[in-house]
């Protein structure tokens, strides 16, 4: 990768006691991409998601975004989109909003303002009164407001209703930065493909695919959806 | 980041202990307003006292949640330091303790003051300057402020040793049942430093029946714990820079 940009893994390794979450992870992830992370649950994709957010510290193998291994550096450029809520339930949208303009020099209020009014939510809100729908699309919002260099969404629609998962896709293609990496976590595959520029099938913690998703349709002359089933078939 | 980060924690935890304020004063105003009804001022003396209590619980809890709840994936994905991340929560923490007892010697302060006027406040301040009882014996010292020093460096000393059994239990050492293994590490470390502590810290000399803790005895017990925290604070930071699982 030159210049360190976007994200490179080498070798990268996790278990928790016994169970390998990842086994010899080798990803390059260049920059200016949207890449779907794809595979069942207990696949791994949430572990990696963590490691390249700083949350998980402990684990084999190189991991570099940009040249940095994941610290203070590579927090001030990654937009991280866990797949739970995070924020006390006493905060309003406008706190949290707040902490965020406060904590982040990339962070758009203008473009939160227009994902608010586009969510139908208010900065009056006040996160304990709203559904789990709701909280998703707040945290969305949140997210894709940073001008951020790399965007890690874990499974960012998972529970949302048909109409609204295809807001929110639209809500990210619309606000993502083209020259940024955007790495989606989902097992939703039918409704996120057609966004995707690569996919990666990833598998009992190993990679079984890294591929543009152009590639793998011409080649197999199926959908990512029906490509994705036969691997991943019980 | 730090004083930024150190505003908005600011911010999350004065909600909980402004309730907890307007709560003590309103039981002092009842202590004061129903002085000659004795069993409502039995009652909001108590109640007073378990504010105070419930003001120390909260300071932990508070601490704690950030660390274990959700609002972990939040607070190490912010772009703060590790120490500042560190500096910020003692600080925050010792800012209310501070607070707290402000608020708990002015409302005892305004008691006294209405029972008994400027003589019982009199009588007050000397209890909290130059004196304190403890367990049958008398600590005098020369200078109180060494003491209330070391006393400050006490709950630093405590909330670091939370924070670091916190971080420990958020590695791939402790993989299962995290809050009682906290519990655990918790009073077995404890046991350790505080033996290790009292082995070497000095316990003063005895005049006419009472202990004295001379300026120097302080000041080594005062070295004694900022060693100790010294200690927990590099630990912590180990844990929570290289080691750290957030589920």
């Amino acid at each position: 990768m030159t210049n360190g940009e976007g994200i490179a893994i080498r070798g990268l390794s996790k278990n928790y006691g016994k169970t390998m979450a990842l086994e010899m992870v080798d990803l390059t992830l260049p920059k200016g991409k949207i890449i779907g992370l794809l595979g069942p649950n207990g696949s791994g994709k949430t572990t990696l998601l963590k490691i390249l957010s700083g949350l998980l510290m402990n684990y084999d193998g190189r991991v570099t975004i940009n040249g940095h291994s994941p610290d203070l550096h590579t927090k001030r450029i990654v937009s991280y989109l866990p797949d739970s809520p995070y924020f006390a339930d006493w905060m309003k949208i406008k706190d949290a909003t707040r902490l965020f303009k406060d904590m982040y020099p990339d962070f758009r209020t203008d473009v939160m303002a227009a994902l608010l009014s586009r969510f139908e939510l208010s900065p009056k809100m006040r996160i304990k009164t709203m559904s789990k729908g709701m909280k998703e699309k707040f945290q969305l919002a949140l997210v894709m407001s940073r001008k951020a260099e790399i965007y890690l969404l874990d499974e960012p629609i998972g529970g949302g209703d048909p109409a609204a998962r295809d807001v929110i896709l639209q809500t990210i293609l619309a606000n993502f930065n083209p020259e940024s990496l955007l790495l989606i976590s989902t097992h939703l595959i039918q409704d996120v493909e057609k966004i995707l520029d690569e996919v990666i099938f990833i598998k009992n913690g190993r990679i079984v695919l890294h591929e543009p998703r152009n590639s793998v349709i011409e080649r197999e002359g199926k959908s990512i959806d029906e490509v994705f089933r036969e691997v991943f078939k019980c | 980041m730090l004083m930024t980060f150190l505003k908005h924690e600011f911010f999350s935890t004065s909600r909980k202990f402004g309730i907890l304020y307007l709560g003590i004063a309103l039981l002092t105003i009842s202590v004061i307003v129903f002085d000659d009804f004795e069993p409502i001022v039995a009652t909001f003396t108590l109640a007073f006292f378990a504010c105070f209590v419930l003001l120390i619980i909260t300071i932990i809890s508070t601490f704690e949640k950030s660390i274990f709840g959700p609002q972990a994936q939040l607070d190490f994905t912010l772009p703060i330091s590790t120490h500042d991340y560190l500096i910020a929560k003692v600080l925050i923490n010792v800012f209310w303790l501070l607070c707290s007892i402000a608020v708990f010697v002015a409302c005892l302060g305004a008691i006294l003051y209405a029972q008994n006027g400027l003589a019982m406040l009199g009588e007050f301040y000397q209890f909290f300057v130059y004196e304190m009882q403890n367990a049958g014996f008398v600590l005098r010292t020369e200078h109180w402020i060494f003491f209330y020093i070391s006393w400050i460096l006490s709950f630093v000393q405590f909330l670091l040793l939370i924070s670091f059994v916190c971080a420990a239990v958020h590695t791939r050492y402790f993989r299962r049942n995290k809050k009682v293994m906290a519990v655990v590490l918790y009073f077995v470390v404890s046991f350790v430093f505080n033996t290790i502590i009292s082995l070497i810290s000095p316990t003063g000399v005895l005049v006419n029946g009472m202990y004295v803790l001379r300026n120097g005895d302080l000041v080594v017990s005062v070295i004694i714990q900022l060693c100790a925290i010294a200690v927990l604070y590099a630990s912590t930071y180990y844990f929570l820079n290289y080691e750290l699982e957030i589920e």
